[in-house]
C-alpha cells in the first residue's frame, strides 16, 4: 500500500530543523513550543501509520514518483512502524523536559541551535527507519551522527568539547566503513534497492565470497562502533555523560538503537538469515555482546559519576540486544528487537531522572547523593523504577525483553546463554541498588534545601517510568508487533 | 595472478589508501592530523566507487551519440557527490570544534588535552 503520509516524519523535522535555527534568536519561547509541536505531530502520524501497516501490511512510498532501482523507495514495515513511534513519542517526551532545562545545560546563546539540532536529529533518525536504499541508509546515518555530535558539543561543561570531538572521530571511521560498505555491495550486485541488492546477493555470494564477506564485516564494524558494540564502545561513556541530560536520553535512548535498526535491516533484509549464519557473523556477535553483558556491568560498577555509571550500563544493555540479533532464532530476535523498545524507555527515565537528582543536589557523585530521595521522593521513585526494570524485576519490562531472550536461547538448547543474562542481570543489580537504598536512606541531609522537581521535569520522566511498568504488565504491544516482525526477518 | 591484480588496481589503491585514513586518524594524537586522516579515508573510499563505473574510453551520460554500454555509469559519480558534501561538512564540523577546544584548552593535542582537562576546574 502506498502512504503519502511516509515522508513527513522526515520532511517535517528537517524543514522545522532549519527554521528553528532562523527563528531561534528571534523568539526562543515559540521555538520550543513549536518544536514540541513538530514532534509531537510527528508521533501522531507513526502512530497512524502504525495502525496503518498492522491492517494492510508495510507501506510504501515512492520519492518523487519514481520506483526502484531508478527512483529511492521508502517502505514501512511492522517493525519499522514500532520504531518510527518510539522515536516520535520519546522525543517529545525527551523535547517538553528540555523546553525547561536546556537553558540551563547549553552554553550561553546556543539554545536555539539546539533545538535545531534536536530536530534534524529527529528527521534523520526517522529517515534511518524508513528508507528501503542503502545510500540513502549512509546519508540519514550521517546525518544523525552529525546531529549527535552536536547535541553532545552544546554542553556548558568544557569536557563535553573533548567527548563529542572522539565521538565524532570514531563515528567518522564507522561511516567510513558504512560507505565502503555500501560501495562493495553495489560492485558486486549492482543495486542500492534493499530487496533487489538481497535477491541478487543470493545469487552471487558465491562467486564473490570475499568481497560479500568484507562487505559484512564493514557493515558490522561501522554500525557496531555506532551503536558502542563491545569493544568498540570507547566514545559513548564520555559523550553520553558529559552531554546535557535531555541529550544523553536521546543519544542512549534513541540515536544508538536506530543504528541497531539499521543493522537488523542488512543482517536479515539484505543478507538474509541462511547467508549470515554460514557467515562467522554470528559468533563474532555472540562473543561481543557476552563481553559487553558482563564487562559493560563491571565497568559501570566502577563509576562514581551518577551519569558515567548510565553510560556503562547502556553498553551493557546493548550486549542484550545483539545477543538476540546474534542468536536469530525467533523468540531470542523477538527478544532483542524488544530490548530496543524497553531499553529506550528504561534508559532515557534515567538519565531524566538523574538530570533532575544532579542539577538539584548540585553534584554528580553517587556516594554524596545519599538522602536525596526523602527531599524528592516522586523522581527518585521513578529512577527505581526504571533501575528495576534494568534489573529485570518481575512486573517490569525489562523482565518481558530478557524472559524472551532467554527463551530463545532454551530453544536452541544452549542454557549457557541464560546463565549470562541472570549473570549481567545480577550485576546490574550490583549497581542499581545501592544507589537507590542510600538516596532512600542515606544519611543525607537534602530535606532542608532542596524541593521536588517543577512538573515541566517531573511529568516526562513519571510518564517513562509508567511505561516502563505499563510495558511490563501488558506487553502486547509492541510485543505482539516485534514477534511477527522477528518471525517474517527469519522467514517462518 | 598479475593480471588480476592489475585489473583490480582500484580496489588494492582504495584499500590501501583508507588503512592510512584509518591509521592517521586512530594513532595521531594532533586533532588536525586526525581530520586529514578522515579525509584521506572518505577519499579513498570516494576514488573506489567511482571506480566503479568507469568504462575505458566510455563517455559521459550526458552525450547523445554513441551506443548506451560505452557510457560511464553516472550513478557512482552522483552518489559520492552527495558523499563529498557530506565529508565537507564533517570535516567543517571537526574543525569548528578544534577552534572551540583551542579556545578552552590552549592545545590541539590530544594527550595533552585530556591532561590539562583533569588538572583543571570543570
Amino acid at each position: 500500500m502506498t502512504s503519502r503520509l511516509l515522508p513527513l516524519v522526515v520532511v517535517l523535522p528537517l524543514a522545522a530543523g532549519f527554521l528553528a535555527a532562523w527563528a531561534g534568536r528571534k523568539n526562543i519561547a515559540l521555538v520550543r513550543a513549536g518544536a514540541i509541536a513538530v514532534s509531537v505531530a510527528h508521533a501522531a502520524i507513526s502512530l497512524a501509520l502504525l495502525a496503518a501497516a498492522s491492517r494492510s501490511g508495510p507501506l510504501v512510498h515512492l520519492m518523487g514518483g519514481w520506483a526502484a532501482p531508478v527512483g529511492i523507495e521508502l517502505r514501512l514495515d511492522l517493525f519499522g512502524a514500532v520504531v518510527l513511534f518510539l522515536i516520535g513519542g520519546l522525543n517529545s517526551l525527551v523535547m517538553v523536559y528540555a523546553s525547561r532545562d536546556a537553558a540551563e545545560e547549553t552554553a550561553p546563546g546556543v539554545e536555539p541551535w539546539y533545538w535545531s539540532l534536536l530536530l534534524v536529529l529527529l528527521g534523520a533518525m526517522s529517515g534511518i527507519a524508513v528508507t528501503k536504499d542503502l545510500f540513502n541508509l549512509f546519508v540519514m546515518t550521517e546525518v544523525s551522527s552529525i546531529a549527535a555530535c552536536g547535541i553532545v558539543a552544546v554542553s556548558r561543561r568544557p569536557a563535553a568539547l573533548e567527548a563529542s570531538f572522539k565521538y565524532l572521530i570514531l563515528s567518522a571511521v564507522g561511516s567510513g566503513a558504512i560507505l565502503l560498505g555500501t560501495g562493495l555491495l553495489y560492485a558486486a550486485t549492482g543495486y542500492l534497492d534493499i530487496d533487489r541488492v538481497s535477491e541478487v546477493l543470493r545469487e552471487v555470494a558465491g562467486s564473490f565470497p570475499r568481497v560479500t564477506m568484507a562487505a559484512l564485516a564493514l557493515y558490522l564494524v561501522g554500525f557496531g562502533l555506532k551503536a558502542a558494540l563491545f569493544p568498540l564502545h570507547v566514545w559513548l561513556p564520555d559523550a553520553h555523560s558529559t552531554a546535557p541530560s535531555p541529550s544523553s536520553a536521546l543519544l542512549s535512548g534513541l540515536v544508538v538503537k536506530v543504528y541497531v535498526v539499521a543493522l537488523v535491516r542488512l543482517l536479515y533484509q539484505v543478507w538474509g538469515v541462511e547467508l549470515f549464519s554460514q557467515s562467522p557473523g554470528p559468533t563474532v556477535l555472540l562473543l561481543l555482546s557476552w563481553l559487553a553483558m558482563v564487562l559493560g556491568s563491571v565497568f559501570a560498577i566502577a563509576q562514581r559519576d551518577l551519569k558515567r555509571m548510565l553510560a556503562y550500563s547502556t553498553v551493557s544493555q546493548m550486549g542484550y540486544i545483539f545477543l538476540g540479533l546474534a542468536l536469530a532464532s525467533p523468540n531470542a530476535l523477538a527478544g532483542g528487537l524488544l530490548h530496543i523498545f524497553n531499553h529506550a524507555l528504561m534508559k532515557s527515565c534515567l538519565f531524566l531522572a538523574a538530570g533532575v537528582l544532579i542539577s538539584r543536589a548540585g553534584t554528580r557523585d553517587i556516594a554524596a547523593m545519599a538522602g536525596i530521595g526523602r527531599a524528592m521522593p516522586l523522581t527518585t521513585a521513578a529512577f527505581t523504577v526504571a533501575a528495576m526494570a534494568m534489573i529485570g524485576v518481575p512486573g517490569t519490562n525489562g523482565f518481558i525483553s530478557k524472559w524472551y531472550l532467554s527463551l530463545g536461547a532454551l530453544d536452541l538448547g544452549r542454557p549457557v546463554h541464560v546463565a549470562v543474562v541472570i549473570f549481567s542481570s545480577l550485576l546490574n543489580g550490583v549497581y542499581y541498588l545501592p544507589f537507590v537504598i542510600s538516596a532512600f536512606f542515606g544519611a543525607g541531609h537534602y530535606e532542608k534545601r532542596v524541593t521536588e522537581a517543577p512538573g515541566v521535569l517531573l511529568g516526562p520522566v513519571l510518564i517513562l517510568a509508567a511505561a516502563c511498568i505499563w510495558t511490563g504488565l501488558f506487553p502486547r504491544f509492541p510485543l505482539d508487533q516485534l514477534i511477527s516482525a522477528a518471525h517474517g526477518f527469519l522467514g517462518r | 595472478m598479475t593480471g588480476s591484480l592489475l585489473g583490480h588496481l582500484n580496489f588494492l589503491g582504495a584499500m590501501f589508501l583508507f588503512a592510512v585514513g584509518m591509521f592517521t586518524m586512530l594513532a595521531h594524537g594532533n586533532l588536525i592530523k586526525k581530520i586529514i586522516g578522515m579525509n584521506i579515508m572518505d577519499t579513498a573510499v570516494f576514488l573506489f566507487v567511482v571506480s566503479l563505473g568507469y568504462i575505458r574510453g566510455g563517455t559521459p551520460a550526458i552525450e547523445a551519440s554513441g551506443p548506451a554500454a560505452q557510457y560511464v555509469n553516472p550513478l557512482p559519480s552522483a552518489l559520492i557527490l552527495t558523499g563529498i558534501v557530506i565529508a565537507v561538512s564533517t570535516t567543517a564540523f571537526a574543525l569548528a570544534l578544534v577552534v572551540k577546544i583551542h579556545a578552552r584548552f590552549g592545545t590541539i593535542d590530544a594527550d595533552e588535552m585530556v591532561r590539562r582537562m583533569r588538572s583543571g576546574p570543570q
